[in-house]
């Protein structure tokens, strides 16, 4: 019947439309390795976020990571202001944290989300740079934030 | 705030390293336009009310006004000559 062909053919096109703006849209979470996750740090198009404390960062992190504590009570309202479209690459220490951070950002409308498998640890057993600055303190104004030696 | 000098906000937080990239980019900016232009600079986790007020919903963002007026928004990390050309064009 070419009515109903035609009907056919209409919703298999409506439902490949449906699922390739689905596909666009939804949020992902890929999990890399250290080699992988250095090549999209140094490619420079998203957002490095560091999930760990601030004692931890203190003894080493990856170069121009911007730093939120997953365990902070803002964390939330923090990522928030985070741009959503920028790709985000997360790590801590030893990739626990980070996947919990990395569920959280997708809840929260971040749509490109790579999680560093083994965390910094993974990192540092590849042999990759770890920077060693003093960590960012909240009561400092920001205009002496501006002095201190974070590498960017 | 009441001046007839432009005025350049930069709102950031201490954790966001494109701000930190940014900061030194203002302080040089403050410097060049001393008695020209004021710079302002607030972190909107310790102000979230005013962050909220002026709609930020991202850092670093940078607004330009004159006289009460928002001439000019850019929402990441922007260069020294742009936010340069920006100022310029808003002064007398």
């Amino acid at each position: 019947m070419p009515f109903n062909k035609s009907i056919l053919v209409l919703s298999a096109c409506v439902a490949l439309l449906l699922s390739a703006g689905k596909s666009q849209s939804q949020p992902s979470i890929t999990n890399v390795d250290a080699t992988e996750f250095k090549r999209l740090v140094e490619a420079g198009n998203g957002i490095i976020l560091d999930v760990r404390a601030p004692e931890e960062i203190a003894e080493g992190h990856i170069a121009n990571t911007s730093t939120i504590n997953l365990y902070d009570e803002g964390f939330v309202d923090k990522i928030n202001l985070i741009p959503k479209e920028k790709e985000i690459y997360v790590y801590c220490q030893a990739g626990g944290r980070s996947a919990e951070a990395a569920e959280i950002l997708t809840k929260n409308g971040f749509v490109k989300v790579f999680n560093l498998e083994k965390g910094l640890d993974g990192w540092v057993e590849s042999g990759f740079p770890v920077a060693k600055t003093e960590v960012e303190k909240d009561e400092k104004s920001s205009k002496s934030a501006s002095k201190t030696s974070v590498p960017c | 705030m009441k001046t007839d000098k432009p005025v350049l906000i930069d709102f950031h937080t201490v954790w966001c390293a494109p701000c930190r990239k940014m900061a030194p980019v203002i302080d040089k900016i403050e410097e060049d336009f001393t008695g020209k232009a004021v710079v302002m600079r607030i972190d909107v986790d310790k102000s979230s009310d005013v962050g909220r007020a002026y709609d930020i919903k991202g850092v670093p963002v940078f607004i330009l006004y004159k006289d009460g007026v928002e001439k000019w928004k850019h929402n990441g990390i922007v260069t020294e000559p742009e936010l340069v050309k920006q100022i310029k064009s808003q002064l007398r």
